[in-house]
């Protein structure tokens, strides 16, 4: 490249020129760079100027230290004094403190409510449709065309108790029929049946819940599926919203038994 | 195509080895005094202060060219390392009192922008005569002294975290990384404030181009 006119060099990238002063370039920059010194004469100046000047900068003068500054006996007392770790603030005792509470209350919040996760299947079986096929060894538990009184409650909940219109299948399930005390308060009542089937129909079953004897009391032993109750909304389960919570006081406890600590660590500047 | 040009600033791999095994030995002794003084003993940090007051004075110096100001700077900084010995965590103990003594400088700098103040006023002193001048000669003295003062001016005029960046890296050698960990900011900001700082400085001596190119 062969040096151009001025106005050439307006086009020029001068900073990849102080990029290259300031070894700052990649290979194709600088390449690029080295063609710029090379054709262009302000370009190359421009890479003088900036090595007299970064030399010069080297060369301002230093007057001679006033004083040596070695710590006297006494400034090292004072300042032994005044450091950080001998008097921690109110404050940082107070987030160590809250911080340890918090951390303490949502790590039991985690335990308990992941505790109750756990154990949740054998308590909230909610099945809406069963194939009869699957059902197999509970066959036996189909009553079949027994009429009954459909808001009859299963006051002894053994199993096979339960009694169902005629035009439909419906077991008991062992778990719920064994899960609540024979006679008590949480009595178990039938479910209902969404379609009509033919007696002994080995197409669909339908399944007994618990229902609250309150409930029952009223008059609302029996609920229609396709009435009202959708699977999905059934009671709240505060257990997700139990464990979330726990976890986030977990997190802020931790936050403020540590985060006080880092800022500690950090130099005075 | 790699090979550095005349003029063009060194990179970090070509320090002499010498100089390289020097700087270990060094730090090598510089831990084991932290050490000491972190067991109480004074007269270790005493002798990292002796290492050192030569050269945070210089830095802070360049930084703050005020005497009694730069020597206030450097002797609270040599207070703060003694308060916050516990927080260093290893490295280069040059490093970590260059941080200190640039953060006690910049804290003078930013009073300092509400109280302007002559920079390196020996500069104005007639008689004052700068020390290691290459000729002895009358004229090149009065040169010396007219590029020096030319450039502390332009210098001053410079934003401080420009000026600091380019004297940290100019003038003290340390490496973008490091003046990136010296002044809390990333190392793209420090690259930027290099850059566009020694732009600055060469339109502002442009009128006076002829004494620096001598």
């Amino acid at each position: 490249m062969k040096p151009g006119p001025a106005t050439a060099h307006a086009n020029h990238d001068e900073s990849l020129v102080v990029r290259l002063y300031g070894n700052d370039v990649d290979s194709e920059e600088r390449s690029r760079a080295l063609d710029l010194l090379a054709g262009c004469e302000e370009c190359a100046a421009l890479f003088a100027d900036l090595g007299q000047i970064a030399s010069a900068t080297a060369a301002l003068p230093v007057p001679e230290r006033p004083r040596d500054f070695m710590l006297t006996p006494a400034d090292a007392a004072r300042l032994r004094a005044s450091m950080p770790a001998h008097r921690p603030s109110r404050w940082f005792g107070l987030t160590r403190q809250l911080g340890g509470a918090f951390a303490a209350l949502g790590l039991a919040g985690v335990l308990i409510s992941g505790a109750l996760t756990a154990l949740a299947p054998a308590s909230s079986l909610q099945v809406t449709n069963y194939d009869a096929a699957k059902v197999g060894s509970q066959a036996a538990l189909n009553v079949g065309a027994a009429p009954a009184a459909s808001a009859a409650p299963v006051a002894d909940g053994s199993r096979g108790a339960a009694i169902d219109q005629p035009s439909s299948n419906t077991f008991v399930s062992p778990g719920i029929a064994s899960a609540g005390p024979s006679g008590s308060g949480s009595e178990i009542t039938k479910a209902t049946v969404s379609t009509p089937l033919p007696p002994n129909s080995p197409g669909s079953v339908a399944y007994v819940q618990p229902v609250p004897t309150a409930a029952a009391s009223h008059g609302a032993g029996t609920e229609s599926a396709s009435g009202g109750q959708s699977p999905s909304s059934g009671p709240f389960d505060p257990k997700p919203a139990v464990l979330i919570a726990s976890a986030g006081l977990l997190l802020l406890g931790l936050l403020l038994l540590v985060g006080p600590r880092l800022r500690g660590r950090k130099i005075r500047g | 195509m790699n090979e550095r040009l005349a003029g063009e600033r060194p990179g970090p791999d070509s320090i002499p080895a010498e100089k390289r095994r020097a700087e270990e030995l060094g730090q090598g002794m510089d831990i084991a005094l932290v050490e000491e003084a972190l067991g109480g003993k004074l007269d270790a940090f005493n002798q990292l202060v002796l290492r050192h007051q030569d050269h945070l004075f210089a830095l802070v110096y360049r930084l703050v060219p005020d005497r009694d100001q730069a020597a206030d700077a450097v002797q609270e900084a040599f207070f703060s390392a003694y308060r916050n010995l516990a927080s260093f965590r290893g490295g280069s103990v040059r490093s970590w009192l260059g941080k200190i003594a640039v953060n006690a400088a910049m804290d003078i700098q930013r009073s300092r922008r509400r109280r302007p103040s002559n920079p390196y006023p020996e500069l104005e002193d007639e008689s004052w005569q700068p020390p290691a001048l290459p000729s002895e000669e009358p004229e090149s003295r009065t040169l010396e002294v007219e590029r020096l003062r030319a450039l502390a001016g332009a210098l001053e005029a410079l934003p401080y975290e420009q000026r600091n960046c380019i004297v940290l890296f100019d003038v003290n050698g340390y490496d973008y990384s490091e003046i990136a960990e010296i002044m809390g900011v990333s190392v793209g900001t420090v690259k930027s404030r290099i850059h566009r700082g020694r732009l600055v400085l060469r339109t502002a001596l442009a009128p006076m181009r002829e004494l620096f190119r001598g």
